[in-house]
């Protein structure tokens, strides 16, 4: 990739050429800004909008993650995008299907941006996208329509790819990076999300058709956070600390706290202790 | 003369194995009309029936006038319960017409969308099908959890910020309540 198509605007048409999937993106709304392309592709859901719809924004006003924490969104740099993902499925596999979504999703971003950039990121259990120890990338999925027949599952990633280290603002300097920081080159936008687009739709599809355990194997040997000495930080909660030592069958992180006693944790903030 | 018969597990009035079904409330008023007609039709005592982990038994007094007493209970506790008074079973009733939300998933449950915002809705708030009522977050996934049904919220059953189980009751609606 040259470094002059790295700067191009984000377009559909450039992204369309190259798109290799069967579904995701083939609906595609490309925007200059938008408040968050989760909520827009959220209405989008509950406005049946088909499964692979893929919202994609040059910048947003009001990017959003956990628990409505900001997500530093400035325009033209960056990658922000949200694919609905709807799938028919029996009741008694929604579960395992939803925890499994948002990491399956950091696995797909992980393994895209090794592709197209040659670093080799990892993930910060559940779906933080790290280079070295820095976060590169978000995941914030937001499900609805468990009731029915057809559930959405919206996939939202934010990824710093050309921002330099010097723009982020002060607080987010140590600890947060950009692939083109880290490959001391820029990166084409549109490349790179067909690429992250192909890899999830892989992904996806050999999860729904049964082999979880593969998944499973993939995702652990990505996973920074196994084997690692972490702080969990729950909501209503106080902190523990312990070793990570796998991750459970439901996409649990499954740790061994100080005392010896173990807690699988479903939600919360996981904090590497270094 | 005193007559007794018992109906139980014939046909599609087979005992629920894990009694979890809710029946419907209109289900529920044609049953129970249907059983004190065929109580007066026979000049039975009492009639009691058992159908999808619910039993419902209607007992005629012992003067002229009948009056049914209707026991409805979930699961196979409490065979005896002939001493419950109408309104007791009325209120029984009326619980087993609620509608359960129940977490599809393990994880944490959350009130409202942000630690900050107002909670989705409250106690006593009446809520359309469709409508969120919660979030229940596991891995990230913010899983928007909605209301099956219009109606009222009658009570929520699991505290915000904290965790909850797959399939652990989190909101019982009235769906009989309207604005």
């Amino acid at each position: 990739m040259s470094a002059s198509s790295a700067f191009h605007a984000l377009d559909a048409k450039a992204i369309q050429r190259a798109l290799t999937t069967t579904t995701l993106g083939r609906t595609l709304h490309v925007l200059d800004i938008t408040a968050s392309t989760n909520t827009l592709a959220v209405r989008m859901a509950q406005e049946d909008a088909p499964h692979g719809t893929v919202v994609v924004a040059e910048s947003q006003s009001a990017g959003r993650g956990r628990l409505g924490r900001h997500w530093y969104s400035p325009p033209g740099k960056n990658l922000y995008c949200s694919v609905l993902l709807r799938t028919p499925l029996p009741r008694e596999r929604l579960a395992r299907w939803l925890s499994w979504t948002p990491l399956i999703a950091a696995l797909a971003a992980a393994r895209a941006i090794s592709t197209v950039t040659g670093l080799s990121p990892s993930v910060k259990w559940p779906n933080d996208i790290l280079i070295g120890q820095r976060k590169v990338g978000g995941v914030l999925c937001e499900s609805g329509d468990l009731g029915s027949a057809a559930p959405y599952v919206v996939v939202g990633m934010g990824l710093n790819v050309n921002i330099q280290a010097g723009e982020f603002p002060e607080e987010l300097r140590e600890i947060a990076t950009s692939l083109s920081a880290e490959a001391q080159r820029p990166f084409n936008r549109a490349v790179l999300l067909a690429a992250i687009l192909s890899d999830l739709e892989a992904r996806c599809d050999a999860f729904l058709a049964g082999h979880e355990a593969d998944i499973h194997r993939e995702y652990v040997v990505r996973c920074a956070t196994v084997g690692r000495q972490v702080r969990v930080e729950r909501a209503g909660a106080d902190p523990v600390t312990g070793r990570a030592t796998s991750i459970g069958a439901d996409g649990s992180l499954k740790i061994v706290r100080d005392d010896g006693s173990h807690l699988d944790v479903h939600a919360g903030d996981i904090i590497h202790v270094r | 003369m005193k007559k007794r018969a018992a109906t139980r597990g014939s046909g599609r009035k087979q005992a629920d194995p894990d009694g979890s079904t809710m029946p419907e409330n209109n289900h529920l008023d044609k049953e129970v009309h249907h059983l004190v007609e065929l109580l007066n039709q026979h000049e039975l005592t009492e009639l009691e029936v058992e159908h999808k982990g619910m039993r419902i038994r209607v007992r005629r007094g012992g003067g002229a006038d009948t009056i049914p007493t209707v026991v409805s209970e979930p699961g196979r506790a409490g065979l005896d319960r002939k001493g419950e008074s109408a309104e007791t079973a009325a209120q029984a009733l009326a619980a087993e017409a609620l509608a359960t939300v129940a977490s599809p998933i393990v994880g944490t449950f959350y009130r409202s969308p942000s630690p900050d915002a107002d909670p989705y809705v409250d106690e006593g708030d009446f809520v359309k099908k469709g409508q969120v009522l919660c979030i229940v977050e596991a891995m990230k996934l913010m899983n928007e959890i909605e209301s099956e049904v219009d109606g009222r919220v009658h009570k929520i059953l699991a505290e915000s910020a904290k965790p909850v189980e797959y399939g652990q009751p989190l909101f019982l609606i009235d769906p009989t309540a309207t604005p």
